[in-house]
């Protein structure tokens, strides 16, 4: 669990968190307060049971010089009873001097335990529930001098010591253990308690210091909320301070935002302006590719009309050279009108298509987006011809090819696309990387899925890594504002992307540059 | 059918006789001593005994003698002993089982007591063991120093002692002369404490105790010369016979038992390295081993 989770636990609160803190420590301080103290009282209970256990063993074995000595069963009983009548023994017994048994009482006695040397005056070994302590017993040789007189007492002098026998307790542990274990729960009740009041207390004192602190808090987060109120602390301490300066920053920062929300409502009308201006620029800049598309649409009608014109032209001549042939004949008339009235129509029928075409649809429909190639192509395809232009369409036959959208707008995207196909050709047989003739402009259409790819492709120079990422830019172009707007990929691009919810993008081949439009397909 | 008829008024006014209560005997029955005395001097005077526990007044005792015409108070015990010292000297008393001879001024008064006489122990110290020849006899004031081949116990040295440290050290001081201690009944220096350190003194210097009783011996007394209680019982009961005969105790004096018990204890003796002569074994009422 790493501090992340611990705070997700606990909450994120700055008091939560020094309560928490705060409260493991004092945990932490009992636990190792509580094991200390019940380890320093076993020491002591158990130094206390040894010191004891060595005065009543060294009384014991003085008491004991007259039992051993003269080995007489009713001393012997009187000295092993005062033996076991002490508090915690539990059994005891008396050797002669060569570990030979005298007496003992019942139970596990202690016997002669490693090397025990009756210089030191009390030997004791450690056993798991019990202490055993053995203590030489010795006679007092009595010189012969002594000093005795009527008034005082007697003193003996070099009075020397002869070992008789040894006395042997078991003290039992017992009381020990009985007191660890109550000490511990002792212990262990008092550092529950101490832990729970301290956090009381703690919890109250924190949450006193941190209340000034949560003030501030609150009018933090209102001032980031834009509610700006005064904290009213009275206290002189660093959380006062804190308060007194939060309070003159806010107001600070409050009159500044004013003068910025001024300077910003200023600006935000400037803003306004630059962009009217600017709408009104684009508009013009619009109406002027309006311009140059309708140009491009005279065009495309001067190329479509050439035909026609010249064909009436020669029907002209006809008429001309019957009547000076006196040919003339009312079947020839007949023939001869129908004729003109015929390429009459297909230019008027020309002129409806191109307004047609160039009239912005109002609502999306469903359309085939074969049609919409094929009538683009026939609308360039005379045009194309006349500048050397191999323009040419492959799709496959049959296939479902229809969308969603805006079909003239669409016709208008593919116009875009095959006009600047054909520039860019013009461009490089102006340039010599293209003869006049070699000039191809390819269009397909396939489906994949539920996609529709149309793909126009050209053999012209390609367009340049540099410009790649700008082509779709308002306002870019490589023919110079003079001849073009740079609108017209920008708005291609609108419509199919934003309009037609579609895809557009250009990619360069090894001879020339393909762009690609992807529709979703119904 | 004459002697027949003297024979009946004889056993009549013997029966009437017997009827009165002569003998007052004041004592514990429910100690075991006491009652085997008290019981002895009854079979010998059947129904002329009353025993009776006093509490301590003679007002009553003097009653009680007035009401059952008692010719003879027999006081057994040191504590009615010393009771039936206050009884009016017309009546005779006969006191039994006091620890030494009464010295009073008390006319009309005789006794047994149970001290063991030194000289019983001078005699037997002198015939089984000939290596003690000096001997220290403890006694309320001290101990005296007494040579046992001359038994003459008026030139021997007396030592006092105030207390018990003082006898221990003087014993202490006098360890080197003295071959053998020998108890004496007293109060002073009988208390269990004292006789510890003495048997202490005994064994640390390897000096034989003489004691009073079987419980010396069991303490660790090389050996006791002890009064016999039968005889000291048939003892009391020929005293107050002998009053009721006479009328009267004056003359008879006290006296000691006439028989005595030896108690051995032969672990003291292995202790000590006193070798007890097997002629004296076999004569001892117990020996503890």
């Amino acid at each position: 669990m790493n501090l992340t989770n611990i705070y997700k636990l606990i909450g994120e609160s700055f008091r939560y968190k020094i309560l928490t803190f705060t409260i493991a420590v004092m945990a932490i301080i009992s636990v190792v307060y509580t094991y200390e103290s019940v380890k320093t009282e076993e020491n002591i209970m158990r130094a206390e049971l040894i010191a004891r256990a060595e005065d009543m063993i060294s009384l014991m074995s003085r008491a004991s010089e007259l039992a051993v000595l003269s080995e007489n069963g009713e001393y012997l009983r009187k000295s092993l009873n005062s033996i076991t009548s002490i508090k915690d023994v539990r059994a005891a017994v008396l050797f002669d001097k060569n570990w030979r048994p005298l007496i003992h009482s019942k139970g596990n006695i202690p016997l002669k335990s490693g090397n025990i040397s009756a210089n030191q005056p009390v030997t004791f070994t450690d056993e798991p529930e019990s202490m055993n302590f053995y203590a030489p017993i010795f006679t007092i040789i009595v010189p012969e001098e002594i000093l005795l007189n009527d008034s005082a007492p007697i003193t003996p002098v070099n009075v020397k010591q002869k070992h008789i026998g040894w006395v042997g307790i078991t003290f039992s542990k017992l009381p020990i253990i009985q007191a660890q274990k109550q000490n511990l729960y002792h212990r262990i009740t008092m550092a529950i308690i101490f832990t729970s009041m301290g956090s009381v207390l703690i919890y109250i004192l924190i949450s006193l210091l941190t209340k000034p602190l949560k003030l501030v808090t609150e009018a933090v987060i209102d001032f980031h909320n834009g509610r700006f109120r005064e904290i009213r602390i009275n206290s002189m301490d660093e959380i006062g301070t804190l308060a007194n300066e939060f309070n003159l920053m806010a107001t600070a920062i409050r009159l500044r935002s004013e003068e910025l929300n001024q300077i910003n409502l200023s600006l935000e009308n400037r803003v306004q302006e630059e962009i009217r201006k600017r709408r009104l620029q684009e508009q013009l800049i619009i109406q002027q590719s309006k311009f140059i598309a309708m140009g491009e649409m005279i065009i495309a009608i001067a190329h479509h009309w050439r035909q026609p014109l010249n064909a009436i032209g020669v029907m002209v001549q006809e008429i001309k050279d019957a009547y000076n042939y006196n040919e003339l004949s009312e079947e020839f008339f007949r023939t001869i009108t129908r004729d003109v009235m015929e390429q009459l129509r297909f230019m008027s029928r020309t002129i409806d298509n191109f307004s047609n075409y160039f009239k912005p649809s109002t609502e999306k429909t469903q359309f085939d987006v074969l049609d919409s190639v094929h009538e683009a192509v026939s609308l360039l395809s005379a045009q194309m011809i006349e500048n050397g232009i191999e323009l040419c369409f492959e799709s496959s036959i049959g296939e479902n090819l229809r969308t969603f959208g805006y079909k003239n707008e669409f016709i208008q995207v593919l116009f875009n696309l095959i006009t600047n196909a054909r520039d860019a050709v013009m461009d490089a047989v102006d340039k010599g990387v293209l003869q006049k003739g070699e000039g191809q402009i390819s269009l397909s259409c396939l489906k994949k899925e539920n996609t529709i790819f149309i793909k126009i492709k050209d053999n012209a120079m390609g367009i340049r890594q540099e410009l790649e990422s700008k082509i779709f830019d308002p306002f870019f172009t490589t023919k110079g504002l003079s001849k073009a707007t740079g609108l017209g990929l920008y708005m291609s691009k609108t419509i199919i992307e934003h309009n037609m919810d579609g895809k557009i993008y250009a990619e360069n081949l090894p001879k020339g540059a393909v762009f690609t439009i992807e529709l979703q397909s119904v | 059918m004459k002697p027949i008829l003297i024979s009946i008024i004889i056993v009549i006014l013997s029966q009437t006789e017997l009827s009165a209560k002569e003998v007052l005997v004041l004592g514990d029955s429910n100690i075991v001593p006491i009652n085997e005395i008290i019981q002895k001097i009854s079979e010998t005077f059947p129904d002329k005994v009353t025993v009776y526990k006093p509490s301590g007044s003679t007002a009553d005792i003097e009653k009680l003698i007035a009401k059952e015409s008692a010719k003879v108070v027999v006081s057994i015990g040191f504590d009615y002993t010393k009771i039936s010292l206050s009884i009016p000297p017309d009546i005779p008393v006969v006191y039994s089982l006091s620890i030494k001879p009464v010295l009073t001024n008390r006319q009309n008064i005789t006794g047994v007591y149970i001290e063991t006489p030194l000289g019983q122990y001078l005699e037997l110290i002198e015939r089984y063991f000939p290596d003690i020849s000096k001997i220290a006899v403890i006694d309320d004031s001290g101990f005296s120093l007494i040579d046992v081949s001359q038994r003459n116990t008026t030139q021997s040295k007396k030592i006092k002692a105030a207390d018990s440290a003082y006898l221990i050290a003087a014993l202490n001081a006098e360890a080197s002369e003295i071959q053998a201690i020998v108890l004496t009944p007293n109060s002073k220096f009988m208390g269990s404490a004292t006789l510890d350190e003495i048997y202490l003194f005994s064994f640390r210097n390897k000096k034989p105790v003489l004691g009073l009783s079987e419980k010396n011996v069991k303490a660790g007394s090389l050996l006791a010369v002890v009064f016999n209680l039968s005889s000291v019982a048939l003892k009391t009961s020929e005293l107050v016979n002998k009053v009721l005969q006479r009328g009267s105790a004056e003359g008879i004096g006290q006296m000691p038992p006439s028989s005595y018990d030896i108690y051995i204890n032969l672990i003291t003796a292995d202790k000590m390295n006193v070798k007890i002569p097997q002629s004296l074994i076999d004569v001892a009422k117990k020996v503890i081993k």
